[in-house]
């Protein structure tokens, strides 16, 4: 319906750039990370690596 | 009760003043596919002019951020919607409700209009917020109900989450203003 985004929250280290309906983007984490939709500031979620 | 009662009363007559849409709600006007089109593409535009008068007049980075993303999405909805009625070969129809919001909408322009800086910020987006809340409770309860075709149903639910986020969104600008 509308344009999202994946945005590293807490230092922008990696973001996907808007993506329209049905895009799909791929990321290897490295490390945990807080992670949030930089169009619409109150979609967030969170990577925790199992170890 | 008697205090419940006015309490009551002084709760509608509030929200009559401040939700105009939820008039609309309360009385349920019968519309057709045409005229719920109408509506729809009006509420749309209304929040991206008053997203487009946001980024003239404020310089609060989150603000415009917010003002972005309304233009942005309410954008992609009237276009979604434009190309279901196309297809669906239904002409939106002026009425009622689209008229009132115009009306309304042309208000809070010129009102906004005449405040700056902070001012300005808190007052669009406290109509923000209280336009959002009127807009989902219209599209729930009065539009998703009497819409006849099932695209255009589907399509009104489709923008409901899209419209809660705006609503949380508006509400967390608002905390940060004060």
């Amino acid at each position: 319906m509308v344009a999202h985004d994946v945005t590293e929250e807490t230092h922008k280290a990696w973001a996907s750039g808007p993506m329209q309906t049905g895009a799909t983007w791929k990321i290897i984490p490295t490390s945990d990370a807080d992670y949030y939709c930089s169009i619409h500031a109150v979609m967030k979620g969170k990577i925790v690596l199992a170890r | 009760m008697k205090t419940t009662r006015t309490l009551a009363a002084f709760a509608i007559a509030v929200s009559l003043q401040l939700f105009s849409l939820n008039v609309s709600a309360q009385k349920s006007p019968k519309l057709t596919d045409p005229e719920i089109a109408s509506v729809a593409v009006a509420a749309n535009q209304i929040d991206i002019t008053a997203g487009e008068q946001a980024k003239t007049k404020s310089k609060d980075k989150e603000v415009q951020n917010f003002a972005n993303t309304m233009i942005n999405d309410h954008r992609s909805v009237i276009k979604q919607a434009s190309d279901l009625v196309k297809k669906l070969n239904v002409t939106p129809k002026d009425n009622a409700v689209s008229r009132k919001l115009m009306a309304d909408a042309n208000r809070t322009r010129k009102s906004l209009a005449s405040k700056s800086g902070k001012a300005f910020d808190k007052a669009y987006v406290n109509n923000e917020v209280a336009y959002h809340k009127a807009v989902i409770s219209t599209v729930e309860n009065v539009l998703i109900p009497q819409t006849q075709n099932a695209e255009l149903k589907q399509l009104l639910q489709n923008v409901m989450p899209a419209l809660r986020t705006h609503l949380e969104h508006a509400q967390m600008v608002q905390k940060s203003l004060k």
